[in-house]
């Protein structure tokens, strides 16, 4: 299973933070670079404009002096008031026509020829330079040199005026300083404002994401809190009823399991309650089938021996169903265990039951009961019917099917014993090939896809055709006939069959047990001789050693003895392999059960997973793919060696097997029988 | 342990004795050395009379080296079956597919002709 990495989650405050914190900054950025050249710029053409125009200033200051006899008196003053007043010029001078200085701040140049640099470079020209006027660089200094002329146009000479190119860098570094802090203070506020803005709108996310996460780990008790205006508002309250509606989505998950688990268990019970087998009673043969339509049923059938040897058999149903049937039937069971052998008619127990019922039964709910009691040396029936169907009884000697009804009205239908008078018991004598069949609604109210019910007669019908083979042929009849009424449709209603055969021939057969293999359990470990194996297959080993120390094994021929043994070991093995999966740590219990007639009786016990044995059908070894494959053996020494074997898995004391061998008496008759 | 099995060489097939208890446990052993004589192409005679016990693995054994042998056309024979044997094989009436010798000598007589 691949582990599901954890997603990796963008915050999306920080993505719109960083993204408002970019443009601005980029915005403020770029807005200062394009300030700063366009500052520096109009720094540049300011600088060299004030150059020029002290230039121009100078020399029209200079025009008297020129014209004079001693320029040098005035023009030297005032070079030297220029330079005062603008101390970053480092050339001030004016000349004459001829070259000669006239004016300067230092006395001592004057006199002095000057010119201008031959390599002056021009500066590309804003200022619209006046013909004759220069605005040049040279080297590190910029000059500005402006003709002196006189009013009439004469040329007298020219006024230079010069700054180092560092001053003006100068200016204009100190001018990009004082922008870059601006915009340094301008990017701050960029970063920030955006940040803090977006941060605070978007912080309701932040709570989002912690309860969206919370509900993702499961916690779904507490609710989102956010008081926000905007859409994240919403989006929190929509969150919220979504986690109350899984929680409750959750209740219900939980309230179903353990509505499930219950069922579970309530099934359990019935099983528990239903005999298992079939029995047989003398010359009776006593089969039942149920099928619950639901998961549990609301009607249930029981056979079990009673005092004095006689067998019980009771079929009931119950209004209702789902879990309140199957309590009340578990009830109405209870009940009747308790009471069925202190009283020998059928109808007294009823009304005992009906009287005890009562009480706990809600109004409106009732059980109706079919009781008999069948007496195994004779061929009598003795029953009663509180309000059930009406009794099948097919005849062999006519092969007919009657129906008798009865006018018993249910346990539980009337309060205050109004029961008693109408309950009455009933015998019937049946004879050999006899067949009784009691059942439930569902199986005669069965409806089929054009809503006609199966009814009586045609249950009458199906089991006279079957009646000849038994009880299992009696059933699979119904149940195949009621299959093909409905068209395998799902059944509506519980359906529950107990067929009552007397066999046809005298069969010295005994009741082996009957659902109750567990009171064979109680009498095998009080009486019985026991082997105790771990569950491991060389362990089975020591069975035929154990065996012949059996004091009853003296009495077997060594074939009979052979037989034995084996059978025995291939139960046990069975259970090893399949049960417990060869755990030597567990272990299964055998035992040779003591029986007062001289049958030859073993039961094993053990607490491994119940297995379903495949069916014991007959292998057809004439087959040579069945001859090849060389299994299913032992299934089929055990079918063959023994009268009956059977498989009672899930009781209170774990798996019980029963195996019956034929006894010695039965094998001379077989041997003598042809 | 399970007892190990007698190989020798007969007149006209291999010969294979089985002692003690022919279950789960012993059924490998018996099952390999058939398949290596049946391989090596040979006829083949299993004793059972020294076999104490016969569980359903060991029946279904019996049957399937049997039917083996047949499908490779070669021939076995199962000689002097003890009385356990014989019950749980008559039991399941399992005579017409294994083929019984009363002694070894009547299957080496057998696979002759």
């Amino acid at each position: 299973m691949t582990e599901r990495k954890r997603k990796v989650v963008w915050s999306i405050r920080w993505i719109v933070a960083g993204a408002a914190v970019l443009l601005t900054a980029g915005a403020v950025l770029s807005v200062g670079a394009v300030a700063e050249r366009n500052t520096r710029k109009a720094l540049t053409a300011e600088i060299e404009t004030r150059l020029l125009l002290d230039a121009r200033t100078l020399a029209l200051a200079s025009t008297g002096a020129m014209l004079g006899d001693y320029p040098e008196l005035t023009l030297h003053p005032l070079a030297k008031e220029l330079l005062a007043r603008q101390p970053e010029l480092d050339v001030v001078v004016v000349t004459d026509i001829r070259g000669v200085v006239q004016g300067h701040p230092d006395v001592r140049s004057l006199g002095q020829s000057y010119a201008l640099p031959a390599r002056l470079r021009p500066i590309e020209d804003p200022h619209r330079l006046a013909p004759g006027e220069t605005l040049g660089e040279d080297g590190g200094t910029l000059l500005a040199a402006v003709p002196v002329t006189h009013p009439d146009g004469r040329r007298l000479g020219l006024a230079v005026v010069g700054m180092p190119r560092s001053y003006l860098d100068g200016v204009i570094t100190d001018a990009r300083r004082q922008q870059v802090a601006l915009l340094a203070l301008f990017l701050g506020a960029a970063v920030l404002v955006p940040l803090v803005l977006v941060s605070q709108l978007l912080r309701p996310i932040a709570t989002l994401r912690h309860g969206i996460e919370r509900i993702g780990r499961g916690e779904l008790d507490r609710p989102l809190v956010l008081r926000d205006r905007t859409e994240l508002g919403l989006l929190a309250t929509a969150i919220n009823q979504m986690a109350g509606e899984l929680k409750q989505a959750q209740t219900n998950l939980v309230e179903r399991e353990r509505l499930a688990h219950e069922m579970e268990l309530a099934q359990r019970i019935q099983r528990s309650l239903l005999p298992k087998g079939t029995a047989r009673a003398g010359a009776f043969v006593i089969q039942g089938y149920h099928r619950p339509a639901a998961e549990v049923g609301g009607d249930c059938y029981d056979v079990f021996d009673l005092q004095g040897g006689s067998v019980g058999v009771v079929v009931a149903d119950v209004a209702g169903k789902g879990l309140a049937g199957c309590l009340v039937m578990s009830m109405v069971f209870s009940l009747l265990r308790a009471y069925r052998d202190s009283v020998a008619s059928p109808a007294s127990l009823l009304i005992q039951v009906d009287q005890r019922l009562a009480e706990m039964l809600e109004p409106g709910s009732f059980v109706t009961l079919f009781y008999g009691v069948l007496d195994p040396n004779g061929r009598r029936l003795t029953y009663a019917s509180a309000g059930h169907n009406p009794l099948l009884q097919y005849r062999a000697r006519d092969r007919s099917v009657t129906q008798i009804a009865t006018r018993g009205i249910p346990v539980g239908a009337i309060r205050g014993g109004a029961i008693a008078s109408t309950l009455e018991d009933r015998t019937l004598e049946l004879e050999p090939g006899d067949v009784l069949v009691q059942y439930t609604d569902g199986v005669n109210e069965t409806t089929n896809a054009r809503g006609e019910q199966f009814g009586l007669d045609r249950l009458g019908r199906t089991v006279a055709a079957a009646a000849g083979g038994g009880t299992s042929s009696v059933i699979d009849a119904i149940v195949a006939a009621l299959a093909g009424w409905t068209d395998q449709a799902p059944p509506a209603d519980d359906e529950t069959i107990l067929v009552i055969a007397q066999q046809a021939k005298e069969d010295p057969a005994r009741i082996l047990f009957s659902g109750d293999a567990e009171e064979l359990l109680r009498r095998a470990r009080t009486r019985g001789l026991t082997l105790a194996l771990p569950a491991r297959m060389d362990a089975l080993e020591g069975i035929g050693a154990w065996l012949r120390t059996c004091p009853p094994a003296r009495a077997l021929p060594e074939r009979d003895f052979t037989l034995l043994a084996t059978t025995l070991y291939e139960v046990c093995a069975n259970i090893v392999e399949h049960g417990y999966r060869e755990d030597p740590s567990r272990s299964l219990d055998l035992w040779w059960v003591p029986d007062d007639r001289g049958e030859t009786l073993f039961l094993v016990r053990d607490d491994g997973a119940p297995f379903a044995p495949d069916a014991a059908a007959d292998l057809d070894f004439g087959d040579p793919r069945v001859r090849s494959k060389g299994r299913g053996i032992g299934l089929q020494i055990i079918r063959r060696a023994t009268r009956q074997a059977a498989y009672v898995p899930g009781t209170r004391e774990g798996n019980l097997t029963v195996l019956h061998f034929p006894s010695q008496r039965e094998e001379a008759q077989r041997a003598r029988t042809p | 342990m399970p007892e190990p099995l007698e190989v020798v060489s007969g007149a006209h097939g291999v010969i294979v004795r089985v002692t003690g208890r022919l279950d789960a446990k012993s059924v490998p052993a018996l099952l390999a050395r058939c398949a290596e004589v049946r391989a090596n192409g040979g006829h083949l005679i299993v004793n059972l009379s020294r076999v104490e016990f016969i569980a359903s693995s060991g029946v279904g054994t019996l049957l399937s080296v049997a039917e083996e042998f047949r499908k490779a056309g070669r021939r076995v024979r199962f000689a002097s079956p003890s009385a356990p044997v014989l019950s749980v094989i008559q039991l399941l009436n399992l005579e017409p597919f294994l083929p019984i010798d009363a002694s070894e000598q009547d299957a080496e007589r057998a696979l002759e002709a």
